[in-house]
C-alpha cells in the first residue's frame, strides 16, 4: 500500500516536476494570448460580415474566398505584395550585414557610436519616415527633386525621383527595418567564435573568403531567421505603403485589409477582411516552416562551446574609412533626411518646403499647441508604461518559450514556439481588431479600454520576434556547458543563473530595448485598441495624421517620440549593450 | 391723444420685455443647473469629434467656458472620424463597454447607427430653453449642432485670379490635370451635385473628374496640405482650415463657384453611455448663448446672417445648397454615392 501510494506521489512529482511548471506555465500563457485572436479570425473568414459583425447571427459563406482568390485585383494584390516584401528584404538584409559585420566584426573606427546612430532609424515610426520621405522626394515639390532639377537643369516640373511608387515604397520600407535586422543580427555577430575563422585563414583561404565560406554559413540561423520574420513584417506593414501607396494606387494586402475595415463610407467588411488575412497566414506558413527545418539542423551551428575565446576584429586597412564613409550614407538616407524634414516641419506654422521665406516663418507654436493638447500628457505617461511593460514581459515569456522549443525534452514542448510564430502571420490591423472583440466578447477580464489591452496586445505581436532572437542566441549555446555545470554539481537554477543567463544576456538586452522601441513606434494596433482612457503617443499622431492639417503638430510629437526612444536607444547601447573589444 | 398714457403703456411694456428677456436668459441656466449635479457625480464626458481639438464644442476657449461654468466635469476629447469610431461603438456596445459618451457627424452616417438602435434620442426641453430657435432631426430627437463646409480652394501663389474656374465643370478642363486634390471629406460636397443635376450629368462630371487624375486620399484633410504646398493647385479644404491657414500666411484662398454645400452636423449622444447626464449637459450647453458663442468664435456653429462664416462667403456671392432640406430618400442617396465614388476614385493613379 506504501509502495504503491508512494508511486502514486512519485509520478506526481514527476508530472508536475519544477522544470514541467516551469515549460508548462509560460506555454499556457502563450496559448492563451495567441489562440483566441487566431480562432476569431479563422471564424470570420468564413462569415459573411456585410454590415455586421463576425459574432453576430450572420451566414457562414466561402463568399469572402472567392473574392480574395478569384477577384480581378487578387492578381495585382498578390504581385504587389510579394514584390514588395521581397525586395524589402533583400535589400534591407544585404545593408544589414554589412552594416553589422562592419560594426561586429571589423577594426572600422567609432563601431560603438556607428551602432547607435544605425539604431536611430528604429526610433522613427514608419508612418512618420513615410511622412518624411514624401516631403523630400514628391514628385513635383519634394525637396531632393527641387534640388535635381535645379542643379541639372532640367525643363520637367516632376521628377526625377517619384517616392509615390513601388520602388519608393519598397526604398523606404527597406530604410526603415534596416535597424531591426542590425539588432537581429548584432548579438549573434558578437558571439562568433573566430576559431574557425582562423582556422580557414591558417589553410590558405583569404579573408573574404573566410566569411563567405565558414563565418556566414554559420550564421545562417540568425540570418534566416531575420530575413523570415522581416519578410513576414514586410507582409504585415500597413504604415509606409499607406502613406505613399494609397495615392498612387499601389495596393498591397495590408492596405487592403485597412480599407475593408475602414471604408470612406458604410461598415467595415471584417469577413473579407479575415479572407485576406487568412491568406496572409497561408504565405507566413510556408515561411515558418522553412524557418522551422533551419532551426532543427541547429546542433551543427553551435558556436559558442565550453572552449575560451576571444572576439577577433577583421583588419580593413585602407577601406576602413570608405567602410565609415558607407556607414554614414546610410545615415544620411535613413536618419538625416527624414529627421531634418521633421524638425523643419515642426517648427513650420504650416506645412511648407525650405525657402528663404519659410526660415522667416520659424516658430514653436506646434510645440506650445502641444501643452494645450488635452491628451499629451496622458499620452506620454501610457507610453512609457507600455512600453517598458511590454518589452519585459515579451522579453521573460518569450526567454523561456524559445528555451522550451529549443531544450525542451517532451513532446509538444515546440508547441508554443511554433505558436508566437504563426501569430506574425496575422496583419497586425486585424490582430487589433481580432484583440478588441476577444475582450469584449469575454467581458470577464475587464481590461477593454485601459492600457493593459494593449500591453496584451503588443505583448503577443512581439513574442515572434523576441522568441526566434532568444532561439538564435539559445542555439549558440552548446548543451556542454551546462552538462559541465551538473557534472560539477551546480543545481540547475545555478546553471541558469551563473552560466545560461550571462551567455544570453546581450540576446536578451538587445531584444528588450528592440521591444521597447518598437512599442514606442507601434501605432496600428494602438489605434484599433484606442479609446479615451487609454491613448499612446503613436496612436496620437496617426489620429492628427489622419485628420489632416496639422502636419506641424504631427511633426511635433513625432520628434517628440523620437527623443524618447533616441534617449532609450543610446543609453541601452552605453549601459545594457557596451561594445566588447 | 392722452400722451401720458402712451407713455405710461410704453414704460409697461419695456418693462415686461426687458423682464422676459432676463428670465429668458436665466432660464437656460436654470435648465442646465438642474443637470449639473448628476453630471458632476460622473465627473467626465468623452467627446469625439473629427474636426480635431474639440472644435465642435468651441474647441479650447469653449471647453474652458465650460468647465468653468461647471467644475468637476473634464472633457475628454478624441478626434477619430465615424468609419473608425462607429465600428468600435456597435462591438463596444454589444458587449457594455462603451467608451466614448457622444460624437458629432452628418445624418447620412447617423441613421445606421440610429437604426441599430444605438443613439439616445433626446428631448429638446431637457436641453434648451427655446427648443424652436434650433433645428432637431430624427423625429425631433436629434439637435443640430453645427454647419460645415468643405469647398474648393486655390493656391494663390501658383494660379492666378483670372485663371480660376467659375463653374464645377471647368474643373474638366485639360490645365487642371493632375494638380486637383480631394480627399475621404472634401469629396462630400460632389455627392450632393447627384441630386441636383441628376444621374447622367453627375456620373459624366465624375468620370470627366476622374480622367483628371486628381490627388486623392481617404484622409480627411489631406487635400489642403496639398493646396497649400502647391502640389495641387486646387482642392477641397473645409472653411475652418482655410481661415486658420490664412491666418498664418498660408497662399490659399476660397474659390467662389457655386453652389456651395452646407451640410449639417448633428450631436449624437450614443445609448448606455459612461456619461449619459455629463453628455446631456455638455449638448445643453452647447445649444446655449453661451456655447454657441464659443463655437462660432472657434470657427464652427451655423452659417447664418451675423455669424463669421456667414460674413466671409456673403461678399464672394456664392450660392449656398443646405443639405438640411435632404428628405431621407436623399440621405440614403447621398451616403450610397459616397461609397460608389470612393470605389471609382480608389482606381485613380
Amino acid at each position: 500500500m506504501d509502495a504503491a501510494v508512494n508511486l502514486t506521489r512519485f509520478k506526481w512529482t514527476q508530472a508536475f516536476s519544477a522544470e514541467k511548471l516551469i515549460y508548462l506555465i509560460p506555454g499556457a500563457i502563450v496559448t492563451y494570448l495567441v489562440l483566441p485572436p487566431l480562432a476569431l479570425l479563422i471564424m470570420s473568414s468564413f462569415r459573411k460580415t456585410q454590415d455586421q459583425l463576425p459574432i453576430e447571427a450572420v451566414p457562414w459563406t466561402f463568399a469572402n474566398y472567392l473574392h480574395v482568390f478569384t477577384s480581378a485585383e487578387s492578381y495585382v494584390l498578390f504581385q504587389n505584395s510579394l514584390t514588395y516584401a521581397l525586395c524589402t528584404v533583400v535589400v534591407a538584409s544585404t545593408v544589414a550585414v554589412v552594416l553589422v559585420w562592419l560594426i561586429e566584426r571589423s577594426d572600422m573606427p567609432h563601431g560603438d557610436l556607428c551602432m547607435s546612430l544605425v539604431l536611430i532609424p528604429l526610433a522613427l515610426p514608419g508612418l512618420i519616415t513615410a511622412i518624411g520621405w514624401s516631403f523630400l522626394a514628391s514628385p513635383r515639390v519634394g525637396v531632393f527633386n527641387v534640388v535635381l532639377r535645379s542643379l541639372f537643369g532640367m525643363d520637367a516640373a516632376i521628377g526625377p525621383l517619384n517616392i509615390y511608387s513601388l520602388a519608393g515604397i519598397i526604398f523606404v520600407s527597406a530604410l526603415s527595418i534596416i535597424p531591426s535586422i542590425v539588432l537581429m543580427l548584432s548579438g549573434a555577430f558578437r558571439n562568433f567564435d573566430p576559431a574557425l575563422e582562423e582556422a580557414s585563414e591558417a589553410s590558405g583561404a583569404s579573408a573574404l573568403r573566410t566569411q563567405r565560406s565558414v563565418t556566414l554559413p554559420l550564421l545562417r540561423p540568425a540570418l534566416m531567421g531575420a530575413f523570415i520574420y522581416n519578410l513576414a513584417d514586410a507582409l504585415d506593414n500597413f504604415q509606409i505603403p499607406s502613406v505613399l501607396g494609397l495615392n498612387a494606387g499601389i495596393h498591397v494586402y495590408s492596405t487592403k485589409i485597412y480599407l475593408a475595415t475602414n471604408p470612406l463610407s458604410g461598415l467595415p467588411d471584417y469577413g473579407l477582411a479575415s479572407g485576406y488575412s487568412m491568406l496572409l497566414f497561408l504565405l507566413a506558413m510556408g515561411l515558418i516552416i522553412a524557418h522551422q527545418r533551419t532551426m532543427q539542423r541547429q546542433h551543427n551551428f553551435a558556436v559558442v562551446t565550453g572552449k575560451g575565446y576571444r572576439p577577433r576584429r577583421v583588419a580593413l586597412g585602407k577601406w576602413k574609412y570608405l567602410a565609415f564613409s558607407g556607414v554614414g550614407l546610410y545615415l544620411f538616407l535613413g536618419a538625416v533626411c527624414p529627421l531634418l524634414v521633421l524638425i523643419w516641419t515642426s517648427l513650420q506654422p504650416f506645412f511648407s518646403m525650405p525657402s528663404a521665406e519659410a526660415l522667416a516663418r520659424l516658430t514653436l507654436s506646434n510645440y506650445r499647441a502641444l501643452l494645450d493638447l488635452g491628451q499629451f500628457k496622458a499620452a506620454i505617461t501610457n507610453t512609457l508604461v507600455v512600453s517598458l511593460a511590454v518589452a519585459t514581459a515579451t522579453m521573460v515569456l518569450s526567454s523561456l518559450t524559445a528555451w522550451m522549443a529549443v531544450r525542451g525534452r517532451f513532446r509538444g514542448s515546440s508547441i508554443p514556439d511554433f505558436l508566437t510564430f504563426v501569430n506574425t502571420a496575422v496583419p497586425s490591423v486585424v490582430f487589433g481588431l481580432a484583440i478588441m472583440l476577444v475582450y469584449l466578447s469575454f467581458p470577464i477580464v475587464r481590461i477593454y479600454g485601459t492600457i493593459w489591452i494593449i500591453i496584451i496586445a503588443l505583448c503577443t505581436r512581439y513574442l515572434s520576434f523576441s522568441t526566434r532572437l532568444m532561439g538564435g542566441a539559445v542555439v549558440q549555446i552548446h548543451k556542454e556547458l551546462e552538462e559541465a555545470s551538473e557534472a560539477s554539481g551546480g543545481s540547475p537554477w545555478v546553471t541558469v543563473f551563473r552560466i545560461t543567463l550571462p551567455l544570453l544576456m546581450p540576446a536578451l538586452l538587445s531584444g528588450w530595448l528592440w521591444v521597447a522601441v518598437h512599442t514606442l513606434r507601434e501605432a496600428t494596433i494602438a489605434v484599433m485598441l484606442m479609446t479615451p482612457a487609454n491613448v499612446v503617443l503613436s496612436a496620437l499622431v496617426w489620429e492628427k495624421f489622419q485628420q489632416g492639417g496639422e502636419h506641424g503638430l504631427v511633426a511635433a510629437m513625432s520628434v517628440v517620440i523620437i527623443s524618447i526612444s533616441m534617449t532609450l536607444t543610446f543609453f541601452g547601447r552605453k549601459v545594457l549593450l557596451p561594445r566588447q573589444n | 391723444m392722452n400722451y401720458r398714457l402712451i407713455i405710461l403703456v410704453s414704460v409697461v411694456l419695456a418693462f415686461i420685455c426687458g423682464g422676459a428677456s432676463d428670465s429668458s436668459s436665466q432660464n437656460w441656466e436654470t435648465l442646465l443647473q438642474k443637470l449639473y449635479p448628476a453630471a458632476k457625480k460622473e465627473g467626465a464626458v468623452h467627446f469625439n469629434g473629427a474636426g480635431g481639438g474639440g472644435i465642435e464644442i468651441g474647441g479650447k476657449d469653449g471647453m474652458e467656458k465650460f468647465s468653468k461654468r461647471f467644475p468637476g466635469i473634464s472633457i475628454v476629447v478624441s478626434g477619430l472620424s465615424s468609419s473608425k469610431l462607429y465600428p468600435r461603438v456597435i462591438a463596444e456596445a454589444r458587449a457594455g463597454s462603451l467608451t466614448v459618451d457622444m460624437d458629432v457627424e452628418d445624418p447620412p452616417a447617423v441613421k445606421p447607427m440610429i437604426d441599430r438602435g444605438l443613439i439616445a434620442m433626446m428631448d429638446p426641453k431637457e436641453l434648451t430653453d427655446k427648443p424652436e430657435h434650433f433645428r432637431f432631426v430624427f423625429d425631433n430627437k436629434l439637435p443640430v449642432s453645427r454647419h460645415q463646409i468643405t469647398h474648393l480652394a486655390y493656391n494663390t501663389k501658383a494660379v492666378s485670379k483670372n485663371d480660376l474656374p467659375k463653374s464645377y465643370e471647368d474643373l474638366l478642363n485639360p490645365k487642371w490635370k493632375g494638380r486637383l486634390a480631394f480627399d475621404g471629406r472634401g469629396m462630400w460636397g460632389f455627392t450632393h451635385l447627384r441630386i441636383l443635376w441628376g444621374e447622367d450629368k453627375f456620373w459624366k462630371f465624375i468620370n470627366g473628374l476622374t480622367a483628371q487624375q486628381p490627388l486623392w486620399s481617404t484622409r480627411c484633410n489631406s487635400a489642403t496640405d496639398k493646396v497649400v504646398t502647391g502640389e495641387a493647385l486646387i482642392g477641397c479644404v473645409s472653411m475652418t482650415s482655410l481661415d486658420e491657414l490664412k491666418k498664418k500666411g498660408a497662399p490659399v484662398e476660397f474659390l467662389p463657384i457655386s453652389p456651395v454645400f452646407v451640410r449639417i452636423e448633428l450631436f449624437v449622444p450614443f445609448k448606455n453611455a459612461p456619461h449619459p447626464n455629463a453628455t446631456k449637459l455638455l449638448i445643453g450647453w452647447a445649444l446655449s448663448p453661451e456655447g454657441i458663442e464659443a463655437m462660432n468664435k472657434a470657427g464652427s456653429g451655423m452659417v447664418v446672417p451675423g455669424t463669421p462664416i456667414y460674413d466671409v462667403l456673403k461678399p464672394t456671392g456664392v450660392e449656398l445648397f443646405f443639405a438640411d432640406r435632404l428628405t431621407p430618400e436623399q440621405l440614403d442617396l447621398v451616403q450610397k454615392t459616397r461609397g460608389e465614388m470612393a470605389k471609382a476614385w480608389g482606381a485613380v493613379k
